[in-house]
């Protein structure tokens, strides 16, 4: 009997984390007290936890066709594709929201953040500030870079849009600049 | 006693187990959003080398004394007001920027001077690639990506008695895409 308790444990080690682990102790040690028990049942429960993944490679963040000046300016994208701009520089076309989706566990809070580099390209770098996002599931929109919670739907889905400020330079060169945000998202 | 030896040693390995399996049951994905934009060559506009001259003239006289595009000075009307010699050139710019974009290019009437009378310059007229007349002080001009030269012509009216001299002045000339 003690090797029959011993081996509950094991099975419900490799199953759960830690607090099933526990629950599974209790009864271990429950089980070699009654060591002459003829038969019991032990109910295991187990949640486990499952990946959650974002894909924000089919809509990038663009701010299209822009006239620089020898002021500098700013082009604002938000999550909806307006856009707006200021100072020097003054947008024309293209422009466009990023779009980010995610998968995860069913109606699981979920952490999103971001990494903002610049645009680089034939001139000198421009600058990405006041990044917007808005979620689907209702919880944003959320500004600014840091943690952000948000809600999965019940079917483990949600998804994002994505805006943020252009800083264009004065007399900026030229040309197509290109930069990336990274998004990461986590179970908090 | 053995048996709370073997318990606690149970227990130690399963909390173990447990540990590293929360630790790897949930983990993040990140994913790049790339981001764009297109920032087209800035126009570059200079019309500081060649001036729009109109040469010598007769300032007895009211009329309009006009030079072409092409440095051909002609007495559009009134006058007579020309008079040989002096220097006739239509007004030079050169202008470069996005090759396939479309600029309006202004160009404001003016008045020259000789720090007692004052001319007016105005109906003017411009050639160059790509070039459009929209009316005299405008022109839609479609870019070809090469620094190309655009002559400017117009007209300048004599009231009549103006005094003798050499007359200056400058007009604007603005550049903007569409």
């Amino acid at each position: 009997m003690i090797f029959q308790a011993r081996s509950v444990i094991k099975f419900k080690a490799t199953l759960a984390f830690v607090s099933l682990c526990i629950f599974g102790l209790t009864m271990a040690g429950f089980g070699i007290y009654k060591a002459n028990a003829s038969t019991s049942q032990l109910t295991v429960d187990a949640t486990v936890v499952g990946t959650i993944l974002i894909d924000c490679t089919t809509q990038e963040l663009n701010f299209g066709t822009i006239i620089p000046s020898g002021v500098a300016g700013t082009v604002q994208v938000d999550t909806a594709n307006g856009v707006s701009d200021s100072g020097g520089a003054t947008y024309v076309s293209g422009a466009a929201s990023g779009a980010c989706a995610v998968e995860g566990n069913a109606s699981a809070p979920y952490e999103i953040d971001y990494v903002v580099s610049n645009l680089t390209g034939p001139g000198v770098d421009m600058t990405l500030t006041d990044l917007v996002s808005d979620n689907a599931n209702g919880q944003g929109p959320f500004f600014g870079l840091g943690t952000h919670t948000a809600n999965l739907d019940g079917a483990g889905e949600d998804a994002f849009t994505i805006g943020a400020t252009l800083n264009v330079g004065a007399n900026q060169a030229g040309g197509n600049y290109t930069g990336t945000i990274e998004v990461t998202v986590d179970y908090p | 006693m053995k048996i709370n030896k073997f318990l606690m040693a149970t227990a130690a390995v399963a909390v173990f187990t447990a540990g590293v399996l929360s630790y790897t049951a949930a983990y993040a994905i990140d994913s790049d959003l790339d981001v764009e934009a297109y920032v087209v060559e800035a126009i570059t506009l200079d019309c500081d080398d060649v001036s729009l001259n109109f040469g010598n003239l007769n300032g007895a006289n009211a009329g309009v004394v006009r030079v072409s595009t092409a440095d051909a000075r002609t007495q559009f009307s009134g006058g007579p007001n020309l008079i040989a010699g002096g220097t006739v050139t239509a007004g030079e710019c050169t202008m470069d920027g996005e090759s396939g974009l479309i600029v309006d290019l202004q160009i404001d009437d003016t008045t020259i001077g000789n720090g007692t009378d004052t001319m007016a310059v105005a109906n003017y007229t411009l050639a160059g690639v790509g070039a459009a007349t929209v009316d005299a002080n405008n022109y839609d001009i479609t870019l070809d990506g090469v620094l190309n030269t655009y002559t400017i012509g117009g007209d300048l009216t004599l009231v009549g008695g103006e005094s003798a001299g050499n007359y200056t002045g400058t007009t604007t000339v603005t550049a903007l895409y569409q």
